[in-house]
């Protein structure tokens, strides 16, 4: 990797992964559009993790994280349910949000909704993600009833 | 009472840009030549997709590619574009393919943008000439709240006329008359022998066919697509990081690159020492451009780094002590000088009534906002020889093409997927650095990308305004008269001063107004006047634009002049409404979703309504709110009804309800560009705040039943909530708040 060790995660992961689901919206770790998935438990915002931060770690992004994690896979067909994007620039972050949501605790109520997902979605979609979010918890638990 | 519209603006704009630069004579002859209907196919070659007219071309698979010429900004649009192409054209709305056309044919011009009529209603020889000019001055745009409007008919026929083609080609290839064959989810069915044949296999011998008149359209109760929810066609790629924002695109050779321009509005450049951002690891160039400075570096971190490393001197600054307070100051003076302003409307006797009976004023202030669009200003440029192709998320093409020619080039135009519009993305700035840039390195991609602060900072924004509304009260105590006068700064003077050839708008810029000019409440003598404070501040379309304003005053006044008068504030309003059946049923509908019984009795709790008609459509909310005695509110419940007449996508139509409440919930809590000695102090979301998900309550829509033809859905949602959310909590504290936003007065989220 050529990049100083200071540089942001998100800008090695945009500029040279060509990982473009990650999204800038303001470098300062404000708005979660550059939410990763670390060590496929936390929610981390990649504008904020230097290189040197994450040597060694394990990172998720928008486009493996179906793959590397059931949560997530059921959270998209949630947000594709309930219809949740409406730009969609936010959602990439808002998922990865959410899904460590999903791992650290599988039935949230809404007052941890309210506490866990503080991205900011410009179009406003907030009530759609809490319903994907409702949804895709529900669809585990059914899963967890199913199989145990 | 001449007024400038919109609609004034982009004509003469169209016609000064494009007689200076090509020179056209423009006559019978030549407007005769420009086709404004594209229904004709285009003979097929190979196996290229075939293209039955300019809307619609089949694949070899059978899908169909749908050329939307309006950009997808989150409103849902591609999609309910498809859908009125999947009724009539009888195809499976799935497989339906929608991309922004590359080539500005004058059939994708937004006739309904600029001649302010649906297309239906454009009969006359001044809207043959007006269609055929705006086409030839290829007037493609995304705004206004009217690309449904623009298409609705349209794309049903160009649906209906293609299908036809295919039905003639099918019936001719079974053998049968092509009364005898029918068109079915993508394929042309003979019912009696149960052959079917793919559109598919079909396309080749259908565009060699000459197009007959456009056949009757399906009537209503036949619709299968169109008034049923459908999932849109973009959001899978939206989940999984496929979607491609103007800022994902990647060519080989891709360069990066930001833009430094003086914090100060009147701000110049007078010298930049580059000698420390050009040692920097991976920059490329350091470039002074008209007003600003852009660097090019192989990262866009590295432009960021090397963007703040330049020695830069500014100067200017010769209006020192432009200031947000001192440009309310100003508004404030004007809407209490005796200066008439320009008046929009003028009925009875005013004064006479203002004279005669008791009367009621209130002064009402609204600050500038922002867009704060998640994805900021950012374009990607490429130069090949004489041409220079774009990729931006931008809300016209024509911006695009006037950055080209000011490198002396011709433009390929790509509009990609944006991340939130909201009107910021009708602006050419990024497209003029983009070209700019791009031309210092001919041959190598560029992508402009303006850093979170610079996309804040530089605007332009919703404009202040400040309006004094006074009422004489009448018997019933309904008010007999209403005369307002605002003072504001007309959007169309910024727009125009920025992206035209000329400045047009001022007092007389009907935006000022709008929303208040055209006020719906049954009031005999009424006077509307507008006054222009001219400032250094740069403003521009703002999500429902002055309605954003306008819809605070009315709706708050309405509101106290309800209070006074000790009437409930539903019934109130729908006692002036005898003269607008359509407001007064969404005002029943809304008491009835609401399950409205009053504003409730304070003490903390409180609710508030509004109602206000924008963009073809009308919008009643109710707002529910809970104040802690420290000013802590949380809002509780929002109830919102729309007539937008015919709803394509009812669920994107609630969609687009929910976020433009969102919208101005932000904005109307603690929304507020501050300006300081001429240039703007807010820097990131940190202190222009968005409502965040704990903010937002359950958003409960309801869509009244109609046939009418349709109205906009982007923009009408987001005038209601200011009010409702004031007279909420007026409702709840007594407090009447008459100076947004809302946190100015102490106000915050719980």
């Amino acid at each position: 990797m050529a990049d100083d060790p200071q540089t942001p995660l998100l800008w090695v992961l945009r500029d040279r992964l060509n990982l473009t689901g990650t999204k800038y919206g303001c470098g300062a770790g404000l708005c979660g559009a550059c939410t990763v998935l670390v060590d496929k438990t936390r929610a981390e915002r990649s504008c904020q993790l230097r290189l040197a931060d994450v040597s060694g770690a394990d990172i998720t992004t928008i486009e493996g994280l179906a793959a590397a994690v059931e949560v997530a896979a059921q959270l998209q067909q949630a947000w594709i349910a309930e219809q949740v994007p409406q730009c969609g620039y936010c959602q990439s972050g808002m998922i990865a949000a959410a899904t460590a949501l999903l791992i650290a605790s599988p039935r949230p109520s809404d007052g941890e909704i309210d506490e866990q997902i503080t991205n900011i979605c410009r179009c406003g979609t907030y009530p759609r993600i809490r319903r994907a979010i409702h949804r895709a918890a529900g669809t585990l638990a059914g899963k967890g009833a199913a199989n145990g | 009472m001449a007024s400038i519209t919109r609609r004034g603006l982009l004509i003469g704009g169209a016609i000064a840009t494009g007689a200076a630069l090509t020179g056209l004579a423009v006559g019978f002859g030549y407007l005769s030549t420009i086709d404004v209907e594209g229904l004709r196919p285009t003979p097929p070659e190979g196996d290229q997709p075939v293209r039955l007219n300019a809307w619609i071309e089949v694949l070899q698979d059978g899908r169909v590619r749908l050329a939307a010429p309006h950009t997808e900004l989150g409103q849902g649009i591609h999609t309910g574009l498809a859908m009125l192409v999947a009724e009539e054209l009888e195809v499976p709305l799935e497989r339906i393919i929608v991309e922004h056309p590359v080539k500005p044919l004058p059939v994708y011009a937004n006739f309904v943008l600029a001649l302010e009529k649906r297309p239906e209603e454009m009969t006359g020889a001044f809207d043959w000439a007006g269609r055929r000019l705006i086409g030839a001055m290829q007037l493609i745009a995304t705004g206004g709240s009217t690309a449904t409007v623009r298409n609705y008919v349209p794309l049903r026929q160009a649906g209906a006329v293609a299908r036809d083609l295919l039905q003639r080609a099918g019936a001719a290839q079974l053998g049968v008359a092509p009364s005898e064959v029918k068109a079915e989810a993508g394929a042309i069915v003979d019912p009696r022998s149960g052959r079917r044949l793919d559109y598919g296999a079909l396309a080749t011998a259908a565009a060699l066919l000459d197009p007959h008149a456009v056949p009757p359209l399906k009537p209503r109760a036949q619709w299968a697509v169109i008034g049923r929810d459908a999932p849109r066609l973009d959001i899978p790629s939206k989940v999984d990081g496929a979607a491609r924002f103007a800022i994902d695109h990647r060519l080989p050779g891709l360069l990066h690159a930001t833009v430094v321009r003086p914090l100060r509005f009147d701000g110049t450049i007078e010298s930049v020492d580059a000698a420390a951002a050009t040692a920097m690891p991976g920059v490329v160039k350091v470039l002074p451009m008209d007003g600003t400075v852009g660097v090019i570096a192989e990262t866009s971190f590295q432009a960021m780094q090397a963007a703040e490393r330049l020695a830069i001197r500014f100067g200017g600054g010769d209006q020192p002590g432009v200031s947000s307070v001192k440009i309310l100051d100003a508004m404030r003076a004007a809407v209490n000088d005796r200066e008439p302003g320009h008046v929009f409307s003028d009925r009875g006797d005013v004064d006479v009534a203002l004279t005669d009976d008791a009367t009621f004023e209130a002064t009402y202030e609204t600050p500038y906002l922002a867009h704060a669009t998640l994805e900021p200003q950012s374009a990607m440029a490429l130069v090949e020889g004489e041409s220079i192709k774009f990729w931006s998320g931008a809300q016209s093409p024509m911006p695009m093409m006037q950055a080209a020619r000011a490198v002396g080039r011709t433009a390929e135009t790509h509009v990609t997927l944006a991340g939130g519009g909201f009107g910021r993305r009708i602006e050419g700035a990024v497209l003029q650095q983009a070209a700019r840039l791009a031309a210092s390195v001919p041959g190598r991609p560029v992508m402009v990308m303006w850093r979170r602060e610079d996309d804040l900072r530089w605007g332009p924004f919703r404009p202040a305004a400040v309006a004094r509304l006074r009422a004489a009260i009448g018997k019933n105590a309904k008010p007999r008269a209403l005369k307002a006068v605002v003072a504001t700064q007309s959007v169309l003077s910024g727009y125009s001063s920025r992206n035209m050839p000329f400045t047009v708008g001022g007092a007389s810029d009907r935006g000022n107004v709008e929303g208040l000019a055209e006020l719906s409440y049954d009031i005999p003598n009424l006077l509307v006047a507008a006054k222009h404070v001219d400032t250094p501040v740069p403003v521009g379309f703002w999500r429902s634009v002055g309605h954003s304003n306008t819809a605070f005053f009315v709706e708050s006044f309405i509101d106290e002049l309800a209070h006074r008068a000790g009437a409930d504030p539903l019934r109130y309003r729908m006692d002036l409404l005898d003269k607008d059946a359509r407001l007064r049923h969404l005002c029943k509908a809304l008491g009835e979703a609401a399950q409205w019984s009053g504003p409730g009795s304070g003490n903390g709790r409180g609710r508030g309504v509004a109602i206000h008609a924008s963009f073809r459509s009308y919008v009643g909310q109710v707002v529910d709110v809970a104040v802690t005695p420290e000013k802590a509110v949380k809002v509780e419940r929002i109830v919102a009804v729309i007539d937008c007449g015919q709803a394509i996508n009812p669920q994107q139509v609630r969609a687009q309800l929910e976020g433009a409440i969102v919208f101005a919930l932000s904005a109307a809590m603690a929304g507020e560009i501050i300006i300081e000695n001429g240039a703007v102090t807010n820097s990131n979301f940190h202190d222009y705040p968005m409502a965040a998900m704990k903010d937002v309550p359950a958003i409960e829509t309801v869509i009244i039943d109609s046939a009418e033809p349709p109205g906009g859905v982007g923009e009408p949602g987001t005038p209601p909530l200011f009010p409702a959310l004031a007279n909420a909590l007026f409702a709840a504290t007594a407090e009447r708040v008459r100076t947004l936003p809302l946190s100015r007065h102490g106000y915050r989220f719980a």
